[in-house]
């Protein structure tokens, strides 16, 4: 029986992703919409959560939540440069801190990750109208000219919009890369 | 038990924040290293932590702090000492009941909580807290401080016996 479960273990590869993105941006509460499949109403993330380990076919995936408040930003080269994936959460109606998360993202992206990272960016909070439009998005957050493997992705982790749909894709990758 | 001070901090959009500090007596340098400190990394609502800053000790209690048509904030209630012998589970349900009250009377905010701060200092130094938090709710602890029992003096015994 050990047998078995140690065959299977050494099956099972064991990747870590972070979660990244400006102060309430929305990164802990998708985070606890992957581990519960329900909205959970959530406060500022004191440093770094480390989240439940979720199992995808043969990944067992750990999450890294980094809080996004600037003090909190000296700790995510650190996560970011062990990382196999980042996940990059912009808030689509926070218009007025577009160009600081476009700097920010960019930053991560030239300076805190390697060459072979899959990159996940959502646009979160589409249950609120208004908002940053996807394809307006895509390109005035320079994503059309990134060498990575990249998609993004519409979300709200209070109607569920994509949430599940965007990590698929994110895993499925992943699974393909590591 | 009278805390040398008692310090509110909270998340602010750059990272933690001194609110306030009553009475304003701690160096800058220690009022630093206690708002980092007193909210450590993956702290969460209800925690209840405590630990040294430099010669002084404190104990701080986190927790949520609501907000209209935003997510809540974490914030933290601290009190310092000059010295360990203070009743830290007092400092503990002190801290809770007042939360609690507050937030059950939809009052816990930033600047009710600043305004009871002078009010708490007092009572943690009396072992009574009243404090009248709005025309309708007043929040009344009596809390004795479980003193130590001092170390017997051999010597005076001794004497003690002697007369005897």
């Amino acid at each position: 029986m050990s047998f078995l479960r140690n065959l299977f273990r050494r099956r099972m590869r064991e990747i870590d992703i972070t979660v990244c993105g400006l102060a309430n941006a929305g990164k802990t509460t998708i985070v606890k919409y992957l581990e519960t499949g329900r909205f959970v109403v959530t406060q500022p993330t004191m440093g770094i959560n480390r989240g439940e380990t979720i199992q995808f076919e043969k990944l067992e995936i750990n999450i890294f939540d980094l809080g996004g408040q600037e003090d909190f930003q000296i700790l995510w080269p650190e996560v970011n440069e062990k990382s196999d994936g980042v996940v990059f959460v912009v808030d689509k109606n926070d218009i007025m801190n577009f160009d600081t998360a476009r700097e920010t993202f960019h930053n991560i992206i030239d300076t805190q990750i390697n060459k072979d990272v899959i990159v996940l960016i959502l646009l979160h909070k589409s249950d609120i109208p208004d908002g940053m439009e996807r394809n307006r998005f895509i390109k005035e957050f320079g994503l059309l000219e990134l060498s990575y493997k990249w998609a993004c992705y519409e979300t709200s982790a209070k109607t569920g919009e994509n949430i599940f749909e965007s990590f698929r894709w994110f895993f499925e990758q992943l699974k393909d890369e590591v | 038990m009278k805390p040398v001070s008692l310090c509110l901090v909270q998340m602010g959009d750059k990272g933690l924040e001194l609110v306030k500090a009553h009475p304003n007596v701690l160096p800058k340098q220690v009022l630093n290293e206690l708002t980092y400190k007193a909210m450590p990394m993956g702290a969460k609502p209800g925690e209840f932590s405590s630990a040294a800053v430099g010669d002084l000790y404190y104990s701080s209690y986190v927790f949520s702090l609501p907000r209209e048509g935003t997510r809540d904030n974490i914030a933290a209630i601290i009190a310092v000492f000059n010295n360990m012998k203070y009743n830290l589970e007092g400092i503990r349900k002190v801290f809770s009941f007042i939360i609690k009250e507050l937030d059950s009377n939809k009052l816990l905010k930033t600047d009710i909580v600043e305004e009871i701060m002078p009010n708490l200092y007092k009572g943690f130094d009396s072992g009574h807290i009243k404090i009248k938090i709005s025309s309708i709710a007043t929040i009344d602890i009596d809390f004795t401080e479980k003193e130590e029992p001092e170390e017997k003096d051999v010597t005076n015994d001794l004497e003690d016996d002697l007369w005897k």
